[in-house]
């Protein structure tokens, strides 16, 4: 395997990881808030 | 509705109960699922959904709602409770039918809930749990006589043996066919409670005035809201009536009416309830047999004040020193295993490098970056399977919840709550379900109090950084030397959690009293295997998934930043050529001088170099040229300005910052940073990783890693808010940026305070 294309293959496993955590912090992000009920802070403030 | 549409529709069931009366043992047993159970109160702080096929007709929908002693509730997870059995909330619909779950084995605590059930007017089945406990100690619960009592169907059942579990379901489904057939006639009646009949007349008197405000409702819902009005129940269904002006002062009124005649209206409710326990508890309940039982005899030396406290610190150092001496040999093996797949797995694939050639691209991947980095964490499994299989021997036998109670006037007095304990203790596993579970916690102080000082807790994520630096600095001590190293640091972290939550109340304003803590300690039970085995499993499994996913992926990107852009090999070979150099002039100077790369004496693979000092300072410097080529290297070298009073190099500086994502990638990252660029290809694991840590040298031959430095770490992991994840459950818990941002800025100055202290105190002493 020439060295160019171990570059391109790494390059693509990279890329990959790198999508995966990006998708992994915005599905942690749309995690659904709290439990809403009247108590929560969020809830006392509105 | 007819019988055969009921059965058809899918019902809801909710389980009730006091706290730590076995809920969730049932709801696992109903649904088949897995939730978390413990032996202590308040492990479930969320309504949790499950199905769970009845007798007659489709699956029913179990709900499993967390602990609470009261329908008028304090904190925000008997909030939940409340609101799911009166139909408040918008996401899940009222039950249509309630199990109460009830503990045989302490029934008159457990049925003054059982009482407000009633209340609620709709379908109930009372679940007996624990009545194996009941007749252990003599003191038997009569089931039929219980049922006749309360109107209601009674079935005896003992969750963790699923006895009568098919009994039960039975009873949901009977429950819910009456419901439909007789369109509501069949519910339980409510009881008629004792009240002082002054309190009555109120209940009536203000209940004729709602039914003439809203019409087309039974009397007796006016009569329930009307008693629930004057007890003061603040249950957002009666807002409306709260608010409005009649309403208002016509239980004014009657306040006053019934102070008068030194009535207190909720006060009198409470007593003629328990007027009522007492009744039914009398003809249901067999006396138990006089003296103490096994758990109080217990009791008296677990939560003596003084013996208790010695029991509690025996414990936790036993722990922590056999996490060392129990785990040793395992994590040799798995050292081994990643040894030897470091090596095989390349050549596997076809990637070994010609005979003089340097390996490519792909093979230093999976070499240095996926099986080092990866294996780095990994190899600590052990470690932390095993904290979690004492934590869960610990929680089932009962113990824990001593321990909150030995805690609780050491919690009181700097802040806290008897009810932060748990919390904090889930901390040690990870701080996300433990600031979870603060909301069992009613005052929003203490609430937040805790969410402040819960990372504080050394969790899971620290604890392969504390074997790694424990097990090379400190491994020539015997293992409970390790073991209380590391309890130092836990102790540590709960110093400064101390402190911190000591601060947060003298600087708040307002002095509000403590709130009471009121906890019921389980019975002493022996812990069941399968209930350990499947929470260690658990946990660990958590530990594995996030090596193999989150750990993986950060470790092939740390990898790329240490391994590109590749530094020229004619500049590599200058580097080599000048150190080479240069360890010659000085032994040519100094030729009884100790060689550049000092050998190190407590680890027999180090201290091997018996080679050409030469060539062998000659390789070291080559390796680091081409790590501070690589982009991790010129970003390490950015910072290193602001990190070396704290006695960390470029290479720390950078796995710090790793860490911020998870803090084990400072593991990986070490792991990847100390095999890439070598020239000799090392065996990957703790024992070579240790050894490169003890080898590395700074330009000027000092040693870059030392006790201190370690210890600087150390104290560093310890104090430091590195997780992501936990900053964003701070800010949903308390909703908003400003306590995240605070916890974050804060707990990173005191760190690098204390550790700036600390490296430069030690290393002038």
């Amino acid at each position: 395997m020439t060295d160019t294309v171990q570059h391109l293959i790494v390059a693509g496993v990279v890329a990959l990881c790198a999508c995966l955590l990006v998708l992994r912090v915005v599905r942690s992000a749309r995690a659904k808030p709290g439990c809403g009920c009247a108590t929560c802070p969020k809830t006392k403030k509105s | 509705m007819s019988a055969t549409a009921a059965a058809v529709r899918t019902l809801s069931v909710a389980l009730a109960g006091n706290p730590n009366s076995g809920k969730t043992t049932l709801f696992n047993a109903l649904t088949g699922l897995r939730q978390k159970i413990a032996n202590y109160p308040g492990v479930t702080v969320e309504r949790k959904t499950g199905r769970c096929q009845l007798d007659v007709g489709g699956p029913c929908e179990v709900i499993d709602l967390p602990g609470t002693y009261s329908l008028v509730a304090t904190s925000p997870d008997e909030v939940v409770t409340r609101d799911v059995l009166r139909g408040l909330r918008a996401d899940t619909p009222a039950p249509d039918v309630i199990v109460a779950v009830v503990d045989a084995s302490n029934l008159p605590r457990n049925l003054y809930l059982v009482s407000q059930l009633l209340d609620l007017n709709l379908p109930l089945v009372v679940a007996l749990n624990m009545s194996d406990i009941a007749e252990r100690r003599g003191a038997p619960v009569d089931a039929q006589a219980l049922a006749a009592a309360l109107g209601v169907a009674v079935v005896p059942v003992v969750g963790h043996r699923r006895d009568g579990i098919r009994e039960l379901i039975s009873a949901i489904a009977d429950a819910a066919v009456a419901e439909a057939v007789s369109d509501g006639q069949a519910r339980p009646q409510r009881p008629a409670w004792p009240l002082p009949e002054a309190l009555w007349e109120e209940v009536r008197r203000l209940g004729r005035e709602l039914a003439l405000s809203s019409s087309g409702e039974a009397a007796d819902i006016h009569l329930d809201r009307a008693r629930r009005l004057l007890v003061g129940d603040p249950a957002p269904d009666l807002a409306g009536l709260r608010t409005d002006a009649t309403v208002v002062a016509e239980v004014e009124r009657a306040h006053a009416r019934l102070a008068s005649l030194g009535i207190e209206a909720m006060a009198s409710d409470i007593e003629a309830r328990y007027r009522w326990i007492d009744a039914v508890s009398a003809r249901v309940v067999r006396p138990a047999p006089p003296g103490p039982t096994l758990s109080e005899r217990v009791d008296a030396v677990l939560i003596h004040r003084f013996f208790g406290l010695i029991v509690f610190l025996t414990v936790m150092a036993a722990l922590f020193s056999s996490i060392f001496w129990l785990a040793a040999p395992l994590m040799d093996a798995i050292n081994a295993g990643i040894s030897w797949l470091g090596k095989a797995l390349p050549d596997w694939l076809g990637l070994a490098p010609a005979a003089g050639a340097a390996p490519g691209a792909l093979h230093s991947l999976i070499q240095d970056g996926i099986v080092a980095g990866v294996g780095a964490v990994v190899v600590f499994v052990p470690q932390v399977a095993i904290l979690f299989l004492f934590l869960a021997v610990l929680e089932d036998s009962g113990y824990l919840a001593r321990a909150a109670f030995l805690m609780d006037r050491l919690l009181a007095k700097v802040g806290l709550h008897g009810k932060s304990f748990i919390p904090l203790l889930s901390s040690f596993a990870c701080a996300i379900p433990g600031i979870m579970a603060t909301r069992t916690i009613s005052s929003w102080r203490e609430r937040l109090a805790t969410i402040m000082v819960a990372p504080f807790m050394s969790c899971s994520a620290r604890l392969p950084v504390y074997g790694l630096l424990v097990g090379t600095f400190f491994g020539h001590l015997p293992f409970w030397a390790q073991g209380l190293i590391t309890l130092g640091c836990y102790v540590l972290g709960i110093l400064a959690a101390v402190v911190t939550s000591l601060t947060m109340k003298l600087l708040t304003a307002r002095r509000e009293p403590p709130s009471p803590f009121l906890l019921e300690l389980p019975t002493y039970k022996l812990p069941q295997v399968s209930q350990v085995a499947r929470t260690t499993w658990s946990n660990t499994a958590t530990f594995l998934t996030k090596a193999g996913t989150t750990i993986f992926c950060l470790s092939v990107l740390l990898w790329a930043l240490a391994y590109y852009p590749r530094a020229p090999l004619a500049y590599l070979d200058e580097v080599q050529t000048h150190a080479e150099a240069q360890a010659r002039a000085t032994l040519a100077v100094t030729p009884a001088a100790a060689p550049v790369i000092a050998p190190v004496p407590s680890h027999p693979v180090a201290a091997e170099p018996q080679a050409d000092p030469v060539a062998e300072a000659g390789a070291h410097a080559r390796a680091q040229a081409a790590r501070e080529y690589s982009l991790a290297g010129r970003l390490g070298k950015l910072i290193e300005p602001a990190i070396a009073p704290l006695g960390f190099d470029w290479k720390i500086g950078v796995g710090l910052i790793g860490a911020f994502a998870a803090r084990e990638v400072f593991n990986s990252y070490l792991g990847i940073i100390y095999s890439v660029g070598e020239v000799e290809d090392d065996d990957a694991g703790r024992a070579t990783l240790g050894n490169a840590l003890l080898a590395d040298r700074r330009a000027d031959g000092t040693p870059v890693w030392t006790p201190l430095v370690a210890v600087s770490v150390l104290v560093w992991f310890v104090l430091a808010m590195q997780c992501i994840s936990t900053t964003a459950v701070v800010r949903r818990e308390t909703g908003g940026w400003r306590w995240p941002l605070i916890q974050l800025v804060g707990m990173n100055t005191l760190a690098y305070i204390v550790c700036l202290a600390l490296y430069q105190i030690g290393s002038r002493l």
